[in-house]
């Protein structure tokens, strides 16, 4: 009962870190016999987690979508609210006299133009974080600088 | 050289009860765990996803290298793991800091438990 639930925590890790040591972490299993496997379930459950959260980058994933989401859902209701203004102050959308008053055709243009460059922003900073805070903050230079002191 | 080191420095108890395991010999992923309950006389266990976790960042670091060819007689699902030269350097280097450590607080604590005497 608890080997295959053992098992199938092991299951949940990370692919990489799964095929590296999920028979070895099977293997230890097997090996320690009767209540002493108990507290390894947990250990376990803390492991995926451990592993997903904070060694995947996964967190970085979440942290980049929030953040694209909140520039796209900000620029939508901006653009929405500028056009209601627009047409209320535009006397060309209200019926009133067109003297002095811009083309609202390149108002909402322009609004779009903005709208868009802030999502298209938001995107690209999105896929900058995921890209340099994981390859760029992670690992690399710590392997770098391992290498530096191996080779003197 | 030395900066090097001392950027790896102080290492965790898990790190560093993994590194003292393996100074004497080779060993699986058990015997990591058993030698580590062994040295810390019962007071200090991790389990095998602690290990791992410590172990994975050991050979990304070099500290720790897998062996190549296990003994043929053993469960084809363990694998041994060894010190580096490198790991072994970062270890000499932690045991040195904590001697200092140690002999500071001998230093501090004596004058302390002889006024209370």
């Amino acid at each position: 009962m608890i080997r295959p639930l053992y098992k199938w925590l092991i299951l949940l890790h990370p692919p990489q870190f799964r095929r590296k040591f999920g028979e070895q972490m099977l293997c230890i299993f097997d090996e320690t016999g009767g209540n002493a496997q108990i507290p390894l379930l947990l250990d376990s459950l803390m492991s995926v987690m451990r592993q997903w959260i904070l060694r995947s980058g996964a967190w970085k994933w979440m942290v980049a979508l929030a953040g694209a989401l909140m520039q796209t859902t900000l620029a939508t209701l901006g653009f929405l609210q500028c056009m209601r203004r627009m047409v209320h102050a535009n006397p060309i959308l209200t019926g009133g006299p067109a003297e002095g008053s811009p083309p609202a055709g390149m108002l909402l243009l322009l609004q779009a133009g903005i709208a868009t460059a802030v999502i298209m922003s938001g995107m690209v900073l999105a896929v900058s974080i995921n890209h340099f805070g994981f390859r760029g903050l992670g690992r690399t230079p710590l392997r770098k600088q391992i290498k530096s002191g191996r080779n003197r | 050289m030395r900066e090097d080191l001392n950027s790896f420095l102080p290492l965790s108890p898990a790190t560093l009860h993994i590194l003292l395991s393996l100074a004497g010999e080779d060993r699986h992923g058990y015997g990591i765990m058993r030698e580590v309950a062994r040295q810390s006389e019962g007071k200090y266990k991790m389990g095998p996803g602690t290990l791992y976790d410590n172990l994975q960042k050991l050979l990304d670091r070099a500290l720790v290298e897998e062996t190549s060819y296990p003994p043929a007689d053993d469960d084809p699902r363990r694998r041994y793991y060894r010190l580096s030269q490198f790991g072994r350097r970062i270890l000499s280097a932690e045991i040195s800091r904590l001697e200092g450590v140690v002999k500071e607080a001998r230093l501090h604590l004596k004058p302390s438990a002889s006024r209370s005497e």
